[in-house]
């Protein structure tokens, strides 16, 4: 069995891609959520396609974007040169843009199992969510009046708006028909455990930390000393509470950053103040937050310790504290705190705020014997219970967490439950599924400069104790910007040698213990690993698989960048002088306008055409002539008889002055031989090797890689009639560069014909059918510009490589100055494969 | 006073005894000089050294601060890469006089030769007599006077400096143009003739470079590289990958610019595979303590060898491609890890120098940042002839890259599209490049091996040349190799693989004997510490990291190291973007890495039965496709593709998290 | 990838010895090529007869080949006057008045020939200008002219063979001795091939070689032969040629290889380098010229 099921239907499992290494983001974010291609998304302008991306792993996005501790963040790479991208801010301006609208299709209930789950917190209501999905009826029993769980109850508004939730619920319930919430049913006092194993095939307990822990010093019970969760709980449900003008608040986590912010809001508070008893660098708090909270001015105290509080009258209370300094570390290898001897010091304030943690607890005792102190005993490896029908995850599980870990718990819970309702006893162990979109990389040209931008802040705003929210969303342009910025670790580069895969492996070498010998031995194992034969047998022949041979200190190298290298390329002993090698070929069809752009860049790169027409009266044009179809014109500069599969010889081939090239097109093997026979034999001056045979259709290379065959067979022909260089060898096919067209020469042509790569600069554009269609957009000056700079690069490049082989003039390039990289290759053109010499 | 004679030294005895009279300041008499090569190399004291006749190849060569008087003429490379001090020359001298100086002044009373003055920095050539074809070729600053006849093409290509001219202009060279003379400049002339007491009465009119050819047109627009699978292998063969090409190149006209080196899939040594199961039980204890590993390079010939802790080195990168905090990076690492580090192109910097335990200055065309002071302090020199990224071109810096700071090091203007020389000036085949190692071996006092850097294209002549022209070893890089920025299709299409190239050198070393005279270092896209126990099975004596180590410090691969805006902070010259870059941490990482790359190749070598590393041999390698089995003609065992591996296990891979 | 030098006494008498000359002057650069050693030596023949050198290797294969030559000597009606081994070669002198083409291509199958001509010889083996010396006495040479070369074999092998000067394959009294590589080497060649020519070795000197000799056997005179030269051939050269009455030189359009030229009333010297030029006058500093990207020039001796 595999995870897919639990997966959204239109998404294909990419994990199996061997192309495809998630990023460090995704890998982070306990739900894998596939921010790479939201993110490009975003910088697309495609939202609803970044929505998509961002929802499909997480039912609780609109709440993610704004209180997620994103945990993406750090693990991004960014982080370490101008900071992380700003990926929950990025999926904020999503949510915010698309969160209310957005009416995901229903999944219905394809199954007869039913499944109960206690507590609607983010574990439950994401198990809730998949198991629905999958098919199942879920009942999903909650003791408060709303569903949501410390997504409500502890957050305060001005960091997530009362309504945010209600997104993301419409959402969930309107994916999931076969979900039903019971609100104000408390698993203890109005259901016990054993109704719900009677009721249901399996159960879930996401019970959660609801109880605030206290402080285990002396004086705590004064009613002025009150737990922070507590606190929350009470602010969030829209008391508003006087409070003194000064507060304590004592510990670090988040429930403390919350807690004391939410304390400054309140009417009457002046002056908030955090002790916590470790050093800045070990507070456990989100960085965000904490500077959050700075900025808002509230003080943060140090490697202090609360050990008691007294009342000192009845305004004011007296926080005994003493002073740490970091020692030995502890077993999560924080420096555990020592106390100070002689610190003792007193802190005045009139309210103390405990966020020191939280415990689970419930009342049920068939419960109770599941429970080993305040958790649901729980095997992390199934997530089952000691009862078999009973499955249990998120904080009341496994301790206090974050929103996304609970959340993520809660797929894992859905995962086991599912595979233990399909009687699958060893499933396969859970992992978090990671998926692409598959996004192309932004073409950004901003990508490496922009540095990291924050969306407005706030701070406690106008009107505090109405909790207005801190920070804004991105602008557009913001969202895009900061979309821009991400490396996309997630997509392949253009390296075969450094792919991602390559490069993580890389990654992960440079940051292992030489003495961690598991993972040097893991990582080596890997590394062992051979990658697929790139080049399987069924790959053609093709001119990208020849390489050249530099001039490196056997020969002299012509420098590229100075030195001249000649291209002028004379046809027909000297009948025909061009000023270069290279001929177009293909317009005769095409659109009246793209032709006149054509025939100007042609001029205008002192290139030649060849066609059934003319393109343009000062463009040099050798007429091809099909016998029977067409009469040979004098004003052609040459004319070309076209051969079909068999020979027949042209019966009407003459020149029509004296200074006409005349020649045979041939692009069929069969006629090859012959074809050169009488070429000879009438004293033709050109041979157009056609490496792609037409097919009829204007553009025969779009069928694929030209047949290299035709060009060894040609030149084998020619040196076997010891009539080498006797005719000039024109090529046509697959020709996409100069590289391509140098080759070609050094194989034996004197001159090349382009068609697509012209028409590819001209403005054509593959259509989905991938037939080519001419932009209309794209004037003939463009049009002409295009053409003649292709052109000009296509012998810069071709003139590149003949220097580089050490040749003042093109036409000097050999055969001999070429390797195969492949076999196939090899037999194809006849030459020797790199690491050999002749 | 000294006295030397040559009739009854050798070159090399005869530069000892003149080095060593001139630390002590005393002035030197050289006779019987009958145009020998090298005389006075690597002088580095300022004082008055007579030669009574004529010298041969680079007189007065890597010098700074002494004063050489030559009686009569003098040969090729005059002055080459001279400082500070002068030389006066009383007859002729050859060509290339005054090549790469950097604040020399060199008179000829006589005429010159052929490219008098070729990339030269800073300092003065005067010629009294006529220049030969090209005086000035790619000259990048400096002061050259020629007060008889220019030759053909004078100030071809010239970057920066000026040409004063004092007879008849035969022709201009390309990008060179006449420009109006100041009065002050006349008078320093003057000055400058009155102290060589030579008497000239003649006008003057002065060559600049025109500024055609100093930046590329139309920019290239920059993009992030298309997935390599989308346009190699099976896709199709109008790919994404053209149709952006051609495009591109529809708008500027030329040839595409970008980072990194081939990218295509290529024959690799990921398609050898080991010919034995690794015993598993080498993964299992601390094999680095278990395998000799220890190897000293370049030893050969009588220098005193690089003593590495492992058969790795870190390829050549230079400060300009690599920002000065990534260089740092890299040099630190390898200074942890025990192997040698490489300037590359862009000339030393004490930060370098001190974080490095080992260093190799490498030389290349354009002289950028060579000197005798920095070759005095390098542990290795190297010729650069060509790299596998794009043999047979020079180095491409642009603008962007081309700071301020940077350009008074490599001793060139500012702000120009940098395409360096694609050959040396003064080594135009394997028989001046005799001369020239020579005289860095002079220069030296033989003290440091001397290597070459070459690009893998005709393996089997070239190696056979690295090994008669004397190298103590070769640094050879297959077309996998990368480089800041060159022409796409160069890195695509231009020299031969690594495989092939350790393969065709092997059999052309062993055709002639000659294997044992010269030591190979592979490099070329190697990654890790299998792809280092295989080339070492092919035969390489050790191999270089380049882009894995910059992988390892942070590099994500996005191929525009060209732009000079790296967003890592690593291929830039912007401070902005290199503040981004964290040296001390980074370099953490990239020691980190070579540390599991030397794991690696002691656990491959003991799981192959060895302790030693040079243990492992072909032996050991089977090949996995055929085209593999061609080109290194071991057996083609596709079967063995992963077999005989350890398991990867659920811990192991969690591990690996 | 070499030293070249040559030199051509004008008029008779100067005090210099063309084998001693040359041997000084390839000492100077040998240097530049250590791999092997050979020169280029002319001295007026007998009307009617021919100095031919082969390379025959050891005793066993030596004996072979000889008897092989001695059976295509009589096929050919060529009748030995005077022969001599020496290490590895065969010296012989005929009567011959046949088609020289025809029959040194006949002489070619039976054994590597070095050079054919009236007034040519080519000596040349590995080792340095001393070495050969040793073996084959060039310094008793008296003649009118010559060439030199010393060898870094870059391309093809180290053999006796493989090293210069080069005889015009067919063609008597045409050697060239050439620094340098041509890098259009297989397409000139296969042309020449196309024309009926056979090459004894992969060498691109060879090539020049026998490039100039077919020209001239059209009846292109040397100076013409030696510009179209500079046109026909790419990459890197400055070769030396020298004919029964001539010597020249061409350089190609980049100039890269070196080379150097000191003449006076008496004598006309090229080298690769000074330091060549200074052994023939110790001591005396030269006004010596370089020649020019693209040029090319002859000298003949006064007859």
């Amino acid at each position: 069995m595999t995870d897919a099921n639990l997966l959204p239907e239109q998404l294909a499992d990419d994990t199996a891609d061997r192309h495809f290494v998630p990023a460090p983001c995704q890998i982070a974010c306990p739900v894998g959520t596939d921010a790479p291609s939201y993110i490009a998304h975003i910088w697309e302008g495609r939202f609803a396609e970044a929505f998509e991306a961002i929802t499909a792993t997480n039912p609780f996005s609109s709440i993610c974007g704004r209180v997620c501790d994103a945990p993406c963040e750090p693990a991004c790479r960014r982080t370490a040169s101008d900071g992380p991208v700003q990926i929950r801010n990025l999926k904020r301006f999503v949510m915010d843009k698309l969160g209310a609208e957005w009416v995901p299709p229903a999944a219905h209930v394809t199954r007869d199992e039913s499944i109960g789950i206690v507590g609607a917190g983010p574990a439950g209501l994401v198990a809730a969510h998949d198991l629905a999905v999958a098919g199942f009826r879920v009942d999903v029993y909650e003791m408060t009046d709303r569903p949501g769980g410390m997504m409500i109850w502890g957050i305060p508004a001005f960091r997530l708006p009362a309504g945010t939730l209600n997104e993301d619920m419409e959402r969930l319930e309107a994916r999931c028909p076969g979900l039903t919430i019971h609100t104000n049913v408390a698993l203890g006092r109005d259901i016990t455990l054993a109704d719900l194993k009677e009721r249901h095939d399996a159960v879930g307990l996401t019970i959660g930390s609801w109880w605030g822990k206290t402080m285990g010093i002396s004086g705590e019970a004064d009613d002025r000393v009150i737990d922070g969760v507590e606190f929350l709980r009470r602010v969030n449900a829209g008391e508003r509470p006087e409070m003194p003008a000064k507060v304590v608040v004592v510990g670090g986590g988040d429930v403390a950053m919350d807690a004391c912010r939410a304390a400054l809001r309140l009417p009457g508070c002046e002056e908030v103040t955090v002790i916590y008893r470790r050093g800045p660098e070990d507070i456990p708090a989100r960085k965000i937050e904490l500077e959050g909270a700075i900025e808002e001015g509230i003080e943060f105290i140090y490697n202090t310790q609360q050990v008691g509080v007294l009342a000192d009258n009845e305004d004011r209370l007296r926080l005994r504290c003493v002073r740490t300094t970091a020692g030995e570390p502890d077993a999560d290898g924080r420096r555990r705190p020592v106390t100070v001897e002689g610190s003792e010091h007193d802190i005045m304030c009139g309210m103390v705020i405990a966020a020191v943690g939280q415990y689970g607890a419930c009342d049920d005792p068939a419960t109770r014997d599941l429970m080993s102190g305040d958790r649901v005993r729980t095997d992390w490896e199934t997530m089952r219970t000691d009862d078999p029908q009973v499955f249990a995850a998120g904080d009341g599980a496994f301790g206090g967490s974050t929103i996304v870990m609970a959340m993520s718990h809660g797929q894992r819970l859905a995962y086991y439950i599912k595979a233990w309702l399909d009687g699958i006893d060893d499933p396969v162990p859970y992992r978090t599924p990671w998926r692409t979109r598959r996004v192309p990389v932004a073409q950004d040209l901003k990508w490496e400069l922009l540095g990291l931008h924050h969306p407005p802040f706030h701070g406690v705003g106008d009107n505090p104790v109405a909790f207005p929210e801190i920070e804004s969303t991105y602008t557009w342009e913001e969202a895009r910007n900061e979309a821009a910025r991400c490396y996309r670790c997630d997509a392949e580069t253009g390296s075969a040698d450094y792919s991602v895969a390559n490069r993580e492996d890389i990654f992960l070498m440079a940051r292992m213990k030489r003495e961690d010998t598991s993972r040097q031995a893991a990582m080596l194992t890997k590394r062992l690993r051979s990658r697929d034969n790139p080049f399987p047998q069924d790959r053609p022949a093709t001119v990208d698989d020849l390489v050249f041979l530099p001039a490196n200190l056997s020969r002299l190298v012509i420098d590229p960048y100075r030195e001249a290298c000649k291209v002028a390329t004379d046809l027909g002993s000297g009948r025909m002088e061009v000023a270069q090698p290279f001929f177009v070929t293909g317009f005769d069809n095409a659109p009246a306008e793209v032709k006149r752009g054509v025939g100007q860049g042609i001029s205008q790169a002192a290139a030649g055409y060849i066609g059934m027409q003319p393109i343009a009266d000062d463009v040099a044009w050798l007429q091809l002539v099909v016998e029977g179809q067409i009469a040979s014109r004098e004003d052609a500069a040459g004319l070309i008889h076209v051969i079909g599969p068999r020979f027949e010889a042209p019966t009407r081939i003459r020149r029509l002055r004296e200074d006409q090239i005349l020649g045979l097109a041939v692009s069929h093997g069969s006629a090859l031989e012959d074809a050169i026979g009488f070429a000879l034999d009438q004293d033709l001056d050109v041979l157009l090797v056609n490496g792609n045979i037409a097919t009829g259709r204007d553009w025969p290379e779009l069928t694929g890689a030209p047949d290299l065959t035709l060009m060894r067979d040609t030149i084998a022909c020619l040196r076997r009639l010891n009539m080498e260089e006797e005719i000039d060898i024109l090529w046509f096919g697959g020709l996409r560069s100069g590289t391509d067209a140098a080759k070609l020469i050094a194989m034996g042509a004197k001159s090349l014909v382009m068609g697509m790569t012209v028409a590819l600069a001209a403005g054509a554009e593959f259509d989905e059918s991938h037939r080519l269609r001419f932009a209309p957009d794209f004037t003939a000056d463009e049009c002409s510009r295009a053409v003649a700079n292709i052109l000009k690069s296509a012998v810069g490049e071709a003139s590149m490589m003949a220097r580089c082989t050490g040749k003042t003039n093109l036409h000097n390039l050999e055969p001999e100055d070429l390797r195969a990289l492949t076999l196939a290759t090899a037999e194809a053109t006849g030459l020797v494969l790199a690491g050999h010499t002749y | 006073m000294v006295t030397v004679d040559l009739k009854d030294l050798s070159t090399r005895e005869a530069n000892e005894s003149i080095r060593e009279a001139a630390a002590r300041g005393e002035t030197i008499e050289v006779l019987n000089p009958d145009a020998r090569h090298h005389i006075g190399v690597g002088v580095i004291h300022p004082v008055d050294i007579h030669v009574r006749g004529s010298a041969g190849y680079f007189c007065a060569g890597l010098t700074d601060t002494p004063r050489f008087h030559i009686e009569r003429n003098a040969g090729w490379g005059l002055a080459d890469n001279m400082y500070r001090g002068s030389v006066v020359v009383g007859g002729n001298a050859g060509a290339i006089a005054g090549v790469a100086i950097r604040g020399a002044e060199v008179v000829i009373r006589g005429n010159m030769g052929s490219r008098a003055g070729q990339v030269m920095k800073k300092g003065t050539l005067l010629c009294c007599g006529n220049a030969n074809f090209m005086a000035g070729y790619m000259m990048y600053g400096g002061r050259m006077i020629i007060l008889g006849e220019s030759g053909e093409r004078l100030g071809e290509d010239m970057t920066g400096g000026e040409i004063f001219l004092g007879g008849d202009l035969v022709s201009l060279g390309s990008d060179a143009m006449e420009t109006d003379i100041a009065e002050d400049e006349i008078d320093d002339i003057r000055a400058f003739l009155d102290r060589y007491e030579i008497p000239f009465r003649g006008s003057l009119r002065k060559i600049v470079n025109a500024g055609k050819k100093l930046r590329y047109g139309t920019p290239e627009r920059q993009v992030r590289s298309i997935p390599y699978f989308n346009f190699s292998g099976d896709s199709g063969y109008w790919n994404h990958k053209v149709q952006e090409d051609v495009y591109i190149k529809s708008q500027i006209g030329r040839y595409r610019v970008r980072g990194y080196g081939g990218a295509r899939e290529l024959p690799h040594l990921s398609d050898l595979a080991f010919a034995r199961d690794i015993i598993p039980g080498a993964l299992g204890d601390d094999p680095v303590s278990r395998v000799r590993m220890h190897t000293l390079i370049g030893g050969k010939n009588g220098a005193k060898p690089l003593d590495l802790t492992m058969p790795v080195l870190i390829a050549p990168m230079s400060y300009g491609a690599l920002s000065r905090s990534a260089k740092q990076a890299v040099a630190i690492a390898s200074g942890m890890a025990g192997i040698a580090e490489n300037t590359g192109e862009g000339g030393m910097s004490d930060a370098q120098r001190d974080a490095a335990g080992q260093l190799i200055f490498q030389m290349l065309g354009g002289r950028l940042g060579w000197n005798i002071h920095d070759m005095n302090r390098a542990d290795g020199l190297e010729i650069y002839i060509s790299q596998g990224a794009k043999p047979g071109f020079g180095g491409q810096l642009m603008a962007k890259k081309v700071t301020k700071e940077l350009a008074e090091i490599r001793g060139i203007p500012a702000g120009i599209d940098l395409r360096s020389p694609s050959r040396h000036p003064d080594i135009l085949g394997a028989d001046d490049l005799v001369i020239k190692v020579e005289e860095l071996r002079e220069a030296t006092g033989y003290r440091v091996p001397v290597s070459v850097k070459l690009g893998a294209g005709r393996i089997h002549d070239d190696i056979k040349i690295a090994v008669k022209d004397g190298f103590d070893f070769v640094e050879l890089d297959g077309m996998q190799g990368s480089t800041g920025a060159g022409g796409a299709e160069v890195m695509e299409y231009v020299g031969i693989p690594t495989i092939s190239a350790i393969c065709e050198a092997e059999r052309a070393l062993a055709s002639i004997g000659r294997r044992q005279d010269i030591e190979i270092v592979l490099m070329g896209g190697l990654r890790d510490g299998v792809d280092a126990v295989k080339a070492l099975c092919l035969g390489a004596d050790a191999v270089a990291l380049g882009t894995a180590a910059i992988i390892a410090g942070g590099c994500i691969a996005c191929m525009q190291c060209h732009v000079g805006q790296c967003v890592t902070g690593i291929a830039t010259q912007d401070p902005e973007h290199e503040k981004r870059y964290k040296p001390e941490i980074e370099a953490q990482h990239i020691y980190t890495f070579l540390e599991s790359v030397r794991w690696q190749i002691a656990a491959v070598t003991r799981g192959l039965g060895y302790d030693d590393v040079r243990g492992p041999c072909r032996d050991d390698l089977v090949a996995l496709t055929p085209e593999a089995a061609e080109i290194t003609g071991l057996p083609l065992c596709p079967e063995r593709r992963d077999s005989g591996l350890p398991e990867i296990n659920a811990a192991m891979e969690r591990a690996l998290r | 990838m070499c030293g070249i030098a040559g030199i051509l006494l004008k008029n008779g008498d100067s005090g210099i010895d063309t084998g001693t000359a040359l041997i000084d002057m390839l000492d100077g650069c040998q240097h530049r090529g250590p791999d092997s050693t050979g020169f280029a030596l002319y001295e007026s023949g007998e009307e009617g007869q021919l100095k031919l050198r082969f390379h025959v290797g050891s005793d066993n294969e030596a004996g072979d080949a000889v008897a092989a030559l001695k059976a295509v000597f009589d096929e050919h009606g060529a009748e030995v006057i005077e022969e001599e081994r020496i290490a590895g070669s065969y010296r012989v002198v005929v009567r011959f008045s046949g088609d020289l083409q025809k029959f040194s291509y006949a002489v070619e199958h039976a054994a590597k020939v070095v050079s054919i001509g009236e007034s040519l010889e080519i000596v040349k083996d590995v080792g340095g200008a001393h070495d050969v010396d040793d073996t084959y006495d060039v310094h008793l040479f008296r003649g009118s002219h010559g060439l030199g070369h010393v060898r870094l074999a870059t391309e093809s092998d180290v053999k006796p063979e493989a090293s210069h000067p080069f005889w015009a394959t067919g063609f008597a009294d045409v050697a060239i001795v050439h620094n340098g590589q041509i890098t259009n080497y297989w397409k000139m060649r296969r042309r020449l091939e196309r024309r009926g020519f056979a090459f004894a070795t992969d060498n691109d000197s060879e090539l020049i070689a026998v490039y100039l000799a077919d020209k001239m056997n059209q009846g292109i005179p040397l100076k013409d032969s030696l510009a179209s030269s500079i046109d026909d051939m790419d990459g890197t050269f400055s070769f030396l040629v020298s004919t029964r009455d001539e010597i020249g030189y061409a350089k190609d359009r980049l100039a890269a290889k070196p080379m150097i030229m000191f003449e006076n009333d008496d004598l006309i010297a090229i080298a690769s380098e000074e330091v060549s030029l200074n052994r023939l006058f110790p001591g005396r500093a030269l006004d010596t010229r370089e020649p020019p990207p693209g040029s090319y020039r002859t000298w003949s001796r006064s007859i």
